[in-house]
């Protein structure tokens, strides 16, 4: 029962981290490099980042898929009947998760809003 | 006697350019790999970064930057580079 619970909470888990990690590619073409720049940071590593921006929208599509299953994970699914006090009662980790999935969802919606908006001010 | 009207010419020509170098001048840039939204902002902010710098306008559509700057405190070439350095390669524009 408890090698189970933890199986799922690894697979939230891996849900949440890969969902954080395609927001970060997602926004670091395009967000990242007019923040620094912004901010006065300027060097040639940046040209790594800017060479991201012809694969964001594969990012995004990785960070959706991610973040859809880390929410079902967290919120829809059906949870076990759980014993007081055992691992699954009180998933701790289930908050770090929801936080994790949540910054990520911030993350990938700045990363596709500020492409909407900002025509609007060029 | 040819010769001599080249230049005169010349001069002519070097006096009508001479008052103007301490100015702004203006210079079109061709960008590549703009590829987001966000990309021409950067590039102008990256840009107007440059000390002598004025004014940067950066367009998506035709991938170009048109820049007013002091050309007494930069260069067409250092202004390309600021560009291209953070991965926007620009060109100095000619005809």
């Amino acid at each position: 029962m408890e090698t189970i619970e933890h199986q799922a909470t690894r697979r939230k888990g891996l849900a949440a981290a890969g969902g954080l990690i395609g927001a970060i590619l997602a926004s670091s073409c395009c967000i990242a490099p007019l923040l620094l720049v912004t901010l006065g940071v300027s060097g040639a590593w940046m040209s790594h980042l800017t060479a991201l921006a012809p694969y964001q929208g594969y990012f995004v599509a990785a960070t959706l898929a991610f973040l859809g299953a880390g929410y079902w994970y967290v919120y829809f699914k059906p949870g076990k009947a759980c014993e007081d006090g055992s691992y699954c009662a009180s998933p701790q980790s289930d908050r770090v998760i929801k936080i994790v999935l949540w910054v990520a969802t911030v993350l990938v919606a700045l990363a596709l809003g500020v492409n909407l908006i900002v025509p609007l001010f060029i | 006697m040819a010769h001599t009207v080249k230049i005169l010419l010349l001069i002519g020509l070097l006096a009508t350019v001479a008052p103007a170098v301490a100015d702004e001048v203006t210079a079109t840039f061709t960008v590549e790999k703009m590829t987001c939204a966000t990309c021409p902002l950067t590039v102008r902010k990256v840009m107007e970064r440059v000390d002598g710098v004025v004014e940067a306008k950066v367009d998506y559509d035709t991938k170009t930057a048109i820049v007013t700057y002091d050309d007494e405190r930069t260069t067409a070439a250092e202004i390309a580079a600021a560009a291209t350095e953070i991965g926007y390669p620009a060109m100095l524009h000619t005809g």
